[in-house]
This record gives C-alpha cells, sequence and structure tokens, in this order.
C-alpha cells in the first residue's frame, strides 16, 4: 500500500482491485476504504459494479459494507442496481434472521419503485417471520415502502397485517407498528388509516409498560396525537398508567408522558384526581433541569409553554431556573423567561437579588435581558414597583458598563407609562447619564421621559437643544421622531420654547426624505396653528396600557400546542404546520426559499388592498414574477415583444431626431437631472425619474445610469393603466447603444390615452424591457403636471362653481407675501376666476382643469386678519389628496 | 423522524454520517451548520435551528457535534436523547469518545448506527442486545499517555547510555490519503532523555 498514490484515478483502480482480490482481508479492507471515500465526499460510483459481484459473500462484516455502499450509490445507477434485486432475494430467504432482516432492509432504503415491486413476497413472508428481530424490521420496511408506492401497499394489504401485530408479544414489533402507522397517518391526515379504537388502545397500553424508552415514546406520541377519551373513567385509567413513566430517566419519555396527562386531564371530572395529577407532574418536570445542556434547552422551551398552561404546577420551585455560571447563553436566555412568567409578589425580593447578579456578567444580551427583566417585574407587579425602581436606579448610579445603563432607560421609560406620575422622583438621576446615551432606543427613550414630564424638568427645553438637536439630521428615524413629538410636547408645557420648536418642526418638513418624519411634522405644525388646545388634548391624551408580557403564546395556540411538547413546534412555539411543511424535502437552491417568501409577505397586502403606497422607491421587481398580483392590462408581458409603435413626437423634436438614426450627443435639457429620485435598481441598472413639465406639457423625466456590464442595445417604455390616463408618446431611450457606465437623460412627452385610464392611485407603474429584463417601478404622478395653460377665465367661471366638495385647507404660516401665493398657483396655468376684497378680507378662486380625466380643479386662497388659508376642491375626488400634497409643497 | 445523523469535527466537517430515510439531500448540510451554528453570533445560536423547513439538532460532545436533521414536526426531544445516548453506547465501545477513535472505527460506528436506528426510529440501544448483532470489535486506543516516572530521572533507553540532543526537535510528516479518512502522521524525533510531550493537530483543509 502506498501513500503517495494521489491521482483520483490511481485511487479508484487500486479500491477496484482490492475489492476483486480473492482474499476476504483485502476485499474487507478495500471496501472500508470505499466507504471512508464515501464519507469523505469522494465519487466512488464507479465502483457499482466491481461492489455488486460481492454481493453473494457469506461474510457478515463484508455483507454489511456492502448493502451500506448500495443504498448510497444504486440511485445513481438504477438499471445497474436492479441486478442486486437476485441476491437481495435470496439473502431474504437465509436462514440466519440477521440477513434476512438485514437484506430486507436494505432493499427497502434503495428508493427505487422496480426495488419495491420485487419486495411484495419478501415483505409478506417476513411480517410473518418467526423471529421478531425480522419481523420489527419488516414492519419498518412498510413505511419506506409507502413512501416510495403508497398503492402498492394498499393493493397488498399491508396495513391490515401490521394492524393484526398491533397484538404481537414482542413489544418492538408493536411500538414499529404503531410508529409506522402514526407516520403514514401523519404524512395523509385525510386517511383513516389509523384509528385508535378502545381495542386498539387495550393492546397499546399493554405494550406500553414492556416496550423500550424509545417504543414508549413513540405510543404515547400516537396516543397524544390521536386518541380521545370516551369517558372519564378510562382517561382516569390511562392517566394512572401513563404516570408510572413520568420518572423515566429518558427525558423525551417525560415529556410525552406529560402532554398526554395533561391531555388527558381535560376528560377527567373528578377534580381532587386533576389536582393530584398535576402534582405528579412537577417533580419529573423539575428534573429535566438536570440533563445536559442541549437537553435543558429543549425542555426549558417546553417547560415555558406548560407554565403558560398550569402557572400553579412550578411557582414553588422558581429557584430551579435560577442560572448557574456554566449553563449557555441559550439556556440562560430562557431560564429568564421562565422566571418572569413565575415572578409574583411574593418571590420578587429574590428574583431582584438574582436578576441583580446577573447585570454584572459579560453575555451583552443576556445583562440586558437580565436588566428589561427587571422593569418587567415593576410593571408585571405593583406592589413591587418601587423595589424594582430602586434597583434599576441602583444599577444606572452604579454600573460602570454603558449599556446597562442605557437598558435601563429603555425600561424605565416603560415603568413611567405604567405608573404616570409616581416615580418622576428619579428623573434627575436619569438625566446625570445623558451623555453616556449613544444608542438610538436609549436616546429616544430619554427623550421621550422629557417631553412627557416637561413641565417636571426644569429646562426641558435646553436640555433637548444641548443634547439632541445638533445632530438632529444624522440621528436615527426614531430618535429624530421622538425629537419632534418631544419638542411639541414641551412647547405646550413651556410656551417661552416656542423658537426650539419651530426649528425643529422647519427641519422635519423642509430637511428631510422621510416621508414619516415629514408628514408628522406637518401635522403638528398645523395643529399647533389651528388650535393649541386640540394639540394638547391629542398629545397628551391617555395612552393605553403597555402590555405586561411581550412572548406570551395566544391562550388558543396553546392548548393546540400542548399536544405536541417534545416537538420541534413546542420548540419554536408555532402550531406544526407553520413550524415546518411536512412532506416532502424542499428542492435545494441557491436562493434561501425563506427571504424569497419574505419579500412577497411583504408586498402582497399593498397591492391587495389598493392602499396607496409611498413615492417611488417601491420594488415591483418581486411582484412582477406573480402575475395575478398587477393588472398590467394591455401592458402585458407579450406586449413587449412587439416592435415599439413610431413615435409621433410633437414636443419631442431631438428624440425624432435621434431615432433618425443620427448616433449625436442627446441635446440638453433645461431640467436638473441630478436631483430626480431613484425608482429602481435592477441588473446593475439604476433609473432615476420623476414626473414634472416640459414646455408646458407632462412629461416624465428619466435618467437611466448603466452600471451593469452588457451594453443596452434596445429599451421600450410603457406605463400601466394608471389614474391619469397617461401614456409616453416614445417608447424609445435611444441612441444605442448604450455602453456600461455611461448614463441616457431623456424627457419622455405623455399623452393622455382614455384607454390607459383605470383609478388605482397617485402612482403610475412604469416598466423598462432592455436587454436586461424588465424593469418595473412606481412614479408619484403630479396632478400640477397635468394642468392646462390655455384657459380662458369667462368659461372657467361656471364649472368652477360647479365643483362643490370641499377636500382640504390649510392654513399658510407667512402671509405677508400673499399675492406670492396667487401667482404660484397662476404659474401652473390656473386662471382668477373670482376675487373678493370686502371688510379687511381677500378671497381669490383659482380653477383649472384636466379635460382627459374630467377633472376639475378649485384653489381658494383667503386671507384674513393676516391669517392666509388655502382650501382646494376637486372633482373626482381620487385627486384632491394629491392636489393638497403638491400644494402644500409649493405654498409652504 | 431523525432523517440522518452526522458527526462533524470541531470546524464542522463531516467525518461520517448515516442517512437513514433519504428524504433530504445531504450536500449542504455541513456548509448549514457552519453558517447557522458555529459562525452565529453568540446570543443566536440555537441547539436547534430550521434551514430550509429542514430541522437541525445538535449535540456537542468533546470536540465533535453530533448532528441529526429531520423534517417536517419531528419530535426533538427525542433527536436529541438519541444522539445523547449514542454517545454512550460509543464509550462503551471505544471508551474514549473522539475524534480519533470515530475515524479509526467508521466502519463499526456505521454498522452500530445501521442496528441502533432503523428509518429514523430508534430500535435499541442495549449494549448487550447490540452485541448480538454486531460482531465488529472495536480498535481501543492503546493508553498512549508517558507513565510517570517513579523516581524522577530514568532514562527509558536503559541499555544504551543516555542520549543528548544539543537542541530538541520534532518533524512531524503528515499524509492525507482518501481526503480525511485516512491520515497517517509520522514523526521524526530528536529529544534527549524522557520528555512527555502533547500534539494536536487540527485539520482545516478545504475540501
Amino acid at each position: 500500500m502506498s501513500y503517495f498514490n494521489t491521482t483520483k484515478k490511481g485511487e479508484i483502480q487500486e479500491l477496484r482491485e482490492g475489492i476483486g482480490s480473492t482474499n476476504l482481508r483485502t476485499k474487507k479492507d478495500s471496501m472500508k476504504r470505499v466507504i471512508g471515500a464515501m464519507m469523505a465526499g469522494t465519487d466512488v460510483s464507479s465502483l457499482l459494479a466491481s461492489v455488486l459481484v460481492n454481493m453473494q459473500t457469506t461474510d457478515l462484516e463484508l455483507k454489511k459494507l456492502i448493502y451500506l455502499y448500495l443504498v448510497n450509490y444504486s440511485k445513481s445507477e438504477p438499471e445497474l442496481a436492479v441486478h442486486a434485486v437476485n441476491s437481495f432475494l435470496k439473502d431474504a430467504n437465509d436462514t440466519n434472521p440477521l440477513v434476512r432482516a438485514l437484506a430486507l432492509r436494505t432493499m427497502a432504503s434503495i428508493r427505487i419503485e422496480q426495488i419495491a415491486e420485487y419486495m411484495c413476497e419478501p415483505l409478506h413472508r417476513c411480517l410473518n417471520d418467526k423471529d421478531p428481530y425480522v419481523q420489527k424490521t419488516a414492519v419498518l420496511c412498510v413505511a419506506k415502502m409507502y413512501d416510495i408506492n403508497p398503492q402498492l401497499v394498499e393493493d397488498e394489504k399491508f396495513l391490515d397485517t401490521l394492524h393484526t401485530l398491533l397484538s404481537n408479544g414482542n413489544p418492538l414489533v408493536v411500538t414499529n407498528s404503531v410508529a409506522t402507522l402514526a407516520e403514514i397517518q401523519t404524512a395523509h391526515p385525510e386517511t383513516t388509516i389509523f384509528q385508535i379504537t378502545p381495542d386498539i388502545l387495550q393492546k397499546m397500553s399493554a405494550a406500553l409498560s414492556q416496550a423500550s424508552e424509545w417504543g414508549q415514546i413513540t405510543i404515547l406520541d400516537a396516543l397524544a396525537a390521536w386518541y380521545t377519551p370516551q369517558s372519564p373513567k378510562e382517561a382516569e385509567t390511562l392517566a394512572e398508567r401513563v404516570s408510572i413513566h413520568l420518572s423515566h430517566n429518558n427525558s423525551s419519555v417525560v415529556l410525552s408522558s406529560t402532554k398526554v396527562i395533561i391531555k388527558l386531564s381535560e376528560y377527567i371530572t373528578d377534580l381532587n384526581l386533576v389536582d393530584k395529577l398535576m402534582k405528579k407532574l412537577t417533580q419529573p418536570l423539575v428534573s429535566l433541569l438536570s440533563s445536559f445542556p442541549e437537553m435543558r434547552y429543549i425542555a426549558l422551551r417546553n417547560l415555558n409553554l406548560i407554565v403558560q398552561r398550569l402557572p400553579s404546577l412550578l411557582v414553588s420551585e422558581i429557584s430551579v431556573f435560577f442560572c448557574k455560571y456554566n449553563d449557555p447563553i441559550y439556556v440562560k436566555m430562557e431560564k429568564l423567561e421562565i422566571i418572569m412568567l413565575l415572578v409574583n409578589e411574593q418571590n420578587v425580593p429574590q428574583v431582584l437579588n438574582e436578576l441583580k447578579e446577573y447585570a454584572t456578567e459579560v453575555d451583552i444580551d443576556f445583562v440586558r435581558k437580565a436588566v428589561s427583566a427587571i422593569g418587567r417585574c415593576a410593571i408585571l407587579l405593583p406592589g413591587a414597583a418601587g423595589l424594582c425602581v430602586d434597583t434599576l436606579v441602583h444599577l444606572i448610579e452604579t454600573s460602570q458598563v454603558n449599556f446597562v445603563i442605557q437598558e435601563a432607560i429603555i425600561v424605565i421609560k416603560d415603568v413611567f407609562r405604567r405608573y404616570p406620575n409616581k416615580y418622576e422622583s428619579i428623573i434627575g438621576k436619569l438625566f446625570s447619564k445623558i451623555e453616556e446615551l449613544d444608542e438610538p432606543e436609549a436616546r429616544a427613550s430619554m427623550i421621550w421621559i422629557l417631553g412627557e414630564y416637561a413641565d417636571r424638568i426644569e429646562g426641558a427645553d435646553n436640555i433637548l437643544e444641548t443634547y439632541f438637536l445638533e445632530n438632529f439630521a444624522d440621528e436615527p428615524h426614531i430618535v429624530q421622531m421622538a425629537i419632534l413629538t418631544a419638542s411639541v410636547k414641551i412647547f405646550l408645557a413651556i410656551p417661552s420654547s416656542q423658537p426650539l420648536v419651530q426649528s425643529v418642526l422647519k427641519i422635519a418638513t423642509k430637511k428631510t426624505d422621510n416621508p414619516d418624519l415629514r408628514d408628522r411634522g406637518f401635522i403638528y405644525w398645523r395643529l399647533l396653528s389651528v388650535n393649541k388646545d386640540m394639540a394638547k388634548a391629542i398629545l397628551n391624551t391617555p395612552k393605553p396600557p403597555i402590555s405586561t408580557h411581550k412572548d406570551l403564546v395566544p391562550k388558543d395556540v396553546l392548548a393546540e400546542l400542548i399536544p405536541y411538547l417534545g416537538t420541534l413546534s413546542s420548540v419554536v412555539h408555532k402550531v406544526p404546520d407553520s413550524a415546518a411543511p411536512t412532506g416532502q424535502a424542499p428542492k435545494q437552491t441557491s436562493i434561501p426559499s425563506g427571504d424569497f417568501a419574505f419579500q412577497q409577505e411583504e408586498l402582497v397586502p399593498a397591492s391587495q388592498t389598493q392602499s396607496y403606497p409611498p413615492p417611488t422607491s417601491h420594488n415591483f421587481d418581486a411582484q412582477a414574477n406573480d402575475e395575478e398580483l398587477i393588472d398590467f392590462g394591455a401592458f402585458g408581458l407579450s406586449a413587449y415583444n412587439t416592435p415599439a409603435p413610431a413615435s409621433s413626437g410633437i414636443d419631442l423634436d431631438f428624440l425624432t431626431g435621434m431615432m433618425g438614426g443620427t448616433p449625436a450627443a442627446p441635446p440638453k435639457i433645461d431640467y436638473n437631472f441630478d436631483a430626480l429620485p431613484q425608482l429602481a435598481l435592477h441588473e446593475g441598472v439604476c433609473v432615476f425619474g420623476q414626473f414634472g413639465q416640459l414646455n408646458r406639457k407632462t412629461t416624465f423625466f428619466l435618467r437611466f445610469k448603466n452600471n451593469s456590464a452588457t451594453p443596452i442595445t434596445r429599451t421600450d417604455f410603457r406605463f400601466n393603466t394608471n389614474s391619469f390616463a397617461l401614456k409616453p408618446q416614445s417608447a424609445d431611450l435611444g441612441p444605442f447603444p448604450i455602453q456600461p457606465g455611461q448614463q441616457r437623460d431623456v424627457a419622455i412627452s405623455c399623452d393622455f390615452d382614455q384607454s390607459q385610464l383605470k383609478v388605482t392611485g397617485p402612482d403610475v407603474q412604469v416598466g423598462i424591457q432592455c436587454d436586461l429584463g424588465m424593469i418595473m417601478f412606481a412614479a408619484r404622478a403630479k396632478i400640477l403636471s397635468l394642468t392646462q395653460y390655455n384657459l380662458a377665465a369667462d368659461q372657467s367661471k361656471p364649472k368652477a362653481s360647479s365643483v362643490k366638495n370641499r377636500n382640504a385647507t390649510h392654513s399658510i404660516q407667512n402671509a405677508s407675501n400673499f399675492n406670492e401665493f396667487v401667482q404660484r398657483v397662476s404659474s401652473y396655468g390656473f386662471v382668477e376666476t373670482n376675487r373678493m376684497v370686502k371688510d379687511g378680507l381677500t378671497a381669490v378662486q383659482l380653477f383649472n382643469e384636466i379635460p382627459a380625466l374630467n377633472a376639475l380643479l378649485v384653489v381658494e386662497l383667503i386671507l384674513k386678519d393676516n391669517q392666509a388659508q388655502c382650501v382646494s376642491r376637486t372633482e373626482p375626488e381620487y385627486l384632491a389628496q394629491m392636489l393638497n400634497e403638491e400644494l402644500t409643497h409649493i405654498l409652504v | 423522524m431523525l432523517s440522518s445523523l452526522f458527526i462533524l469535527d470541531e470546524t464542522g466537517r463531516s467525518i461520517l454520517y448515516r442517512d437513514f430515510r433519504g428524504d433530504i439531500p445531504l450536500k449542504h448540510v455541513s456548509r448549514n451548520f457552519i453558517a447557522h451554528f458555529l459562525e452565529e453570533d453568540n446570543c443566536l445560536v440555537k441547539p436547534i435551528f430550521i434551514v430550509d423547513s429542514v430541522t437541525y439538532v445538535t449535540h456537542k460532545y468533546g470536540d465533535m457535534y453530533f448532528l441529526g436533521i429531520g423534517h417536517g414536526n419531528i419530535n426533538v426531544a427525542t433527536v436529541m436523547v438519541m444522539l445523547n445516548k449514542f454517545v454512550d453506547v460509543l464509550k462503551t465501545y471505544f471508551g474514549k469518545v473522539t475524534e480519533e477513535s470515530v475515524r479509526d472505527n467508521f466502519s463499526l460506528v456505521l454498522e452500530l448506527l445501521d442496528e441502533m436506528v432503523d428509518y429514523g426510529y430508534a430500535q435499541t440501544y442495549d449494549p448487550s442486545a447490540l452485541k448480538a448483532a454486531v460482531f465488529q470489535r472495536s480498535h481501543q486506543q492503546a493508553d498512549t499517555r508517558a507513565m510517570p516516572p517513579p523516581t524522577g530521572a530514568v532514562s527509558w533507553r536503559q541499555n544504551v547510555p543516555p542520549i543528548y540532543y544539543e537542541h530538541n526537535k520534532v518533524y512531524p510528516f503528515s499524509a492525507n490519503k482518501l481526503r480525511s479518512i485516512v491520515q497517517s502522521l509520522r514523526v521524526s524525533t530528536f529529544l534527549s532523555q524522557r520528555t512527555e510531550q502533547s500534539c494536536l493537530v487540527r485539520s482545516k483543509v478545504a475540501s
């Protein structure tokens, strides 16, 4: 044997020779090396033929090795594997029961249909074999066969044989029969293959006492899943019987027994007996915690469910859940969860001492959870809240560790919410640590406290300004929102802080691109300018009580989960169907299926409810795969294959010129393309765009940036049916090609086309078909880019007065340049239809229309007592919201 | 139930495996284990995790990981106990369960598994019952530790004069055959007197 012969071919050849050797020892050694190579992931399937030759060997050890090899590789060459059938059949008739069982077991594991057919005859024989070892192996072969060919199993009536085997004298045969029947029943819930009749129950409970630990689990699991007691008496008897197994040292037996007993106890009417049964559970469940760490984790996840279901069971045992220093982190976390479920007014001092200890440990996440748990105790137990708050304050004052302080402040915010006006005395101590807060959530919590108790904190406005306002733009979203709200609350409490609130509102509404922040800013702004008392009422409204337990399993789910103790469901706390789908394993793909499902989940509601999605940056790529979700109408995928209609560019001279074939540089368009928002990113192609106006025509400004490695040689540009009947005049972004790294700025002029009209929302869905596939995105349309410019005032007047709906009113802060507002609105083609000046009140009515949509737009600007107001009215109503928003933009 | 059982080394590479049900592709198991267990954030590591709707049940013993995978709502507590008791059975066979002893006896381990688990269901873990079905003997690792010298410095080369090297040197030479299963490590030593040494070999060769 040479160790240096490393070429693969040489190795395989060497093994082939070894297997073909006449010396049994060499043969065996070579076979072991083959298996070794198989385990290491080397492909040794080419040896199949040489291995098959040796199947007739009488040496059991060699036979086992050969069979092991066959199970792995016969699938790759089914034709060759069928040659093994004769040897299998011969072995299944061997005088040695070990050989008979081995042959049958291996044969059934080779998942090839032809082999399954050959198996029927020996399987019948082995199910009735006189040796129980062969029988119990044969029983599981039925399950394997059902997986390959269910019809064959039904035809051959193997399941009937299994039912008779339930009364076999050997417990292993019985439990394997139960396992097989249960497995088939689980995989095919629509059938009635396995039903626990009183007769079968009798057999199962008889086997239960004799079976091995594994057999007991099988029987108990089957009982928990499918058995319903017919009478309280029956339940009592069985519960009594099962309770014997609670003291088993196999943790899984304990869990399976527990779930059967809990389930049975629901059918027992004698409450004393139920009480006695439940008491029996306590010690075995506690003993689960002394097993090895991974098992402890499973036990704790299960105990979590049991404690939620039966809180009284373990409440006196809380100390067994205290963490040991050498517990793995995942065990500690679970223990903490259960401690929080069991804590009450009596044991809270003990628990707080423990939690204080945990706060000094090294695992950051565990420490944070412990600190947070102290706060949860406070929220949970009003009687102990004072003690808990003292503990938290002690931690804040003494802890050198930054994240302990931050976590404490986060949870103190919740305590304040739970007990308003009770613990404000500690606020001063909190603010001494204000400079140490660097995590968003901690900062946001601090700001919340600041706003909430602005009237009691001296110089709250200064604190906010000094510590939080400086880097407003760089703060995370949650902190920005907190600052915004707090500044308004502070203003309501301290009117002298008006400059502060104004500057915050200004930043929030003008200098941010976050729609949530901007909208909230606007709401506060208007609220404050319209009615301060209302603002006060809204902002200081009583808050809903905060939930005390965040992670409780809902009651109905809990009831469903109890029969699944010990299984995956009980660990992930989800009902089976959602925990992991049963049935065949998924095909391995390069894309993790989880991510994909997540994307769909996120997008489906938006399109189903037809709600207005936020403008821009909406990813339609995922939806594009699902045609049902998007109604693209005439804009179906097939439409892309037809040639683009010839452009009839009226205002698009430059485009038609380009399409004439002169690959000149695109003409300069007077528009700032750099300011366009990004709408889509697809395979390296970046699309920026927005609706606007060019030469008084509705235009879609588009920047098409090719960051991919492929030159773009063709494009087709379309709109989906939209609320505005818009249709692009050109479908082409030429001249081509657009080389990698190049970008193309175009202004696509849009027409109205009634066939494109379908009221969907403020967004227009845009599709660009190019060499890299379809790029889809949504662009927010602008009403003010659709308006007319050649209206005559006298014709407009009656139309304007016909619009009745008053849609929106908002006031304008700076009323001094009232005429400028009128100017601005007029610049969009609005004509003045009415003007009234009377008693210091000036009212100007402006009108415009969009004939393609039958839309009438009326804007009234009113100046009274130096207060300006803008009222807009539209018809149809779906444009109101949009017009209002756009007016806000041009007026504020 | 249990679909396949793996024994993995410290780095998550498979030492051996046994596929009981053939319903889960095994190609990515080791990779997923490394990504979701070994390289996971400390606070997110759980002994049970799900990847692509396949459940992974892990049990650490010594420097090895025993991994059971399964599909659907399997009884993870049972699988965990099976893994734990499997180690116990191996102990009765090899005395000490280490990566080395598992590699040395891999065909015996596979044969044992074949008897202990069928189609994912635990059959018999009883050592006496197993002995009736499994005939291979284990290669017991001889105790290689040097005996403590009874009185201090006594040369074990008693018949030759004591050898002193100016520099104590060890030359290891490792040869891998068939990837990782068959390995040999040869060491030439030039060591003065009776030195006790320990040698740790880690293999982390990308396959």
